[in-house]
């Protein structure tokens, strides 16, 4: 699992590259959770390169997307691969973050 | 990895960095079992890991306490994989079903291991024994992408 951050203006995107198992979803919890801290509450995780998400992965989403939204910001995902948007469908999460296509129309979604 | 005709087998270690190489043992015996259709590959990955890590997380008391053994096979297009643990045994019925029709502040925000393995797969089961170990039996049925 490889973590990178880049900031466009207020939007920090996330880019979640590898599995997200119950190994490494704590990893992206607090990397999550310390940037809400620092302020930042308008957060896009590119999942262009996320291979593989468990549900553990899924509960360190929810609770970013919960927290964001207790500050007034969000988070939204971006450029998902088609096995992981199955997973999302499933487990009903479609419903309960945005889900965009490309990374750039993500960013705009926030201006 | 081991092989006695078209029958795959992984003992590990209850360590949730062994999640990683369990994935990758199940992709493999798969393609051998000559499965090649990705979303199949993926959804029967997804479900063991989700087995392996409630094993790992809630049957044995600590990480690395036991052994995890994985068994892959094929049979008329239907996919058998057993997963054996030496840990605590759980009521699988108890865990309620997660509501997926929540709203964000309804969601709950766990309860889907088990929830995952029974839509990703056609069938699972649970035998619990104290002196032959835990047996976790999940069956998928294949489509028409075997060779």
């Amino acid at each position: 699992m490889e973590l990178s951050t880049s900031t466009i203006g207020d939007v920090v995107v996330v880019s979640l590259k590898g599995r997200i198992d119950a190994n490494t979803a704590l990893e992206v919890e607090q990397k999550l959770n310390s940037l809400i801290l620092e302020g930042h509450c308008s957060l896009i995780a590119d999942m262009r390169e996320t291979s593989y998400v468990a549900s553990a992965g899924l509960k360190a989403l929810l609770v970013a997307r919960k927290e964001t939204k207790r500050k007034n910001g969000e988070l939204k995902l971006a450029e998902l691969q088609p096995q992981v948007t199955e997973i999302l469908d499933i487990t009903g999460f479609t419903r309960l973050f945005k889900i965009y296509s490309c990374v750039e129309e993500a960013i705009e979604s926030f201006k | 990895m081991e092989q006695k005709s078209k029958h795959f087998e992984l003992e590990v270690e209850s360590k949730l960095k062994n999640l990683a190489i369990i994935g990758d043992f199940i992709a493999n015996a798969m393609k051998q079992l000559g499965i090649e259709h990705t979303q199949d590959i993926f959804k029967v990955q997804l479900a063991v890991d989700e087995a392996c890590t409630n094993i790992i997380k809630h049957a044995y008391t600590r990480e690395g306490e036991g052994q995890i053994i994985i068994c892959c096979s094929l049979s008329d297009n239907t996919l058998l994989v057993t997963i054996k643990d030496w840990g605590k045994c759980f009521a699988p019925n108890s865990v309620p079903r997660p509501n997926t029709k929540a709203a964000l502040s309804e969601r709950k925000e766990g309860g889907l291991g088990i929830f995952l393995m029974r839509e990703l797969m056609s069938e699972i089961r649970f035998t619990f024994n104290k002196e032959e170990g835990n047996k976790l039996t999940m069956i998928k049925h294949l489509g028409k992408t075997v060779r």
